[in-house]
């Protein structure tokens, strides 16, 4: 896996073997939180700890959260346009992606929706997040797996932020 | 302890206008260097100073980030909620 620069408004994703081409295909479904409760607690937090502040966390509620629901909602849609020219070398099995360099935020953002609504929708615990404990179940095994290909990604892309 | 930026007002301190902390908590998703980038574009901190605060909600669970008027702060937690940081307001000490 790794991230160039194709020209100045253009970053590519290369050499993507078959399990991060179907992570790529995974995020934005793993980014919504649908119904799932833990998930949207984690994306919405209360902006304050002081219970007292009912009508300041009424507010948010009705103005605030809806609109950072369309920033997430945009950033999902984003990826899912790009991931439409992902193409695979028939020879070689490996995936590779072209990007505008201005959706790199964008794509940032997605992943680490994806990050937090996986962990909070699975629970994972400090332990397994540092490797410390290998999660009991193959279905929280492969969640964790694909919290750290997109944390390599996030990495990739900020990389291409610092040079800009 | 990492270094709090402090709105100068000239408001009276009352009400809404008390001096208000942001204050960013720890969380074992964010990357560390994605909470980094993001105080450098929010707050436009230098390099230096964001890993100084990031440093501090790692090994302290949180850091003040800013400091100053009500509406300014809430307006500050919208957009830390938008990059998904563990986010909240409080009355400063």
């Amino acid at each position: 896996m790794r991230i160039t620069r194709l020209d100045a408004n253009t970053v590519c994703l290369s050499e993507l073997n078959g399990l991060v081409t179907e992570l790529l295909r995974r995020v934005v479904p793993s980014a919504d939180p649908g119904d799932n409760s833990a998930a949207r607690a984690r994306l919405y937090s209360a902006p304050t700890h002081d219970a007292e502040e009912t009508e300041f966390l009424e507010d948010w509620e009705a103005y605030i959260e809806p609109e950072l629901s369309k920033l997430f909602l945009s950033s999902r849609e984003l990826i899912e346009a790009d991931l439409q020219k992902l193409r695979i070398d028939p020879a070689t099995g490996e995936g590779a992606i072209c990007i505008p360099s201005s959706h790199i935020d964008g794509w940032i953002h997605g992943l680490n929706q994806a990050r937090i609504a996986l962990a909070a929708r699975f629970d994972f615990t400090e332990d397994e997040m540092e490797g410390v404990i290998v999660p009991s179940t193959d279905g929280r095994a492969f969640a964790l797996v694909q919290v750290y290909i997109y944390a390599g990604l996030q990495q990739l892309f900020l990389s291409q932020l610092e040079h800009d | 302890m990492a270094e709090t930026v402090i709105e100068k007002e000239s408001k009276t301190k009352t009400g809404a206008d008390f001096p208000w902390n942001v204050v960013v908590h720890n969380d074992p998703v964010n990357l560390m260097v994605y909470v980094t980038h993001i105080f450098q574009t929010v707050f436009g901190f230098s390099r230096q100073k964001a890993e100084k605060h990031m440093l501090e909600v790692h090994r302290l669970g949180r850091s003040i980030v800013w400091t100053g008027a009500r509406e300014r702060a809430e307006a500050y937690v919208e957009q830390l909620h938008g990059h998904l940081l563990l986010a909240t307001i409080e009355k400063s000490q």
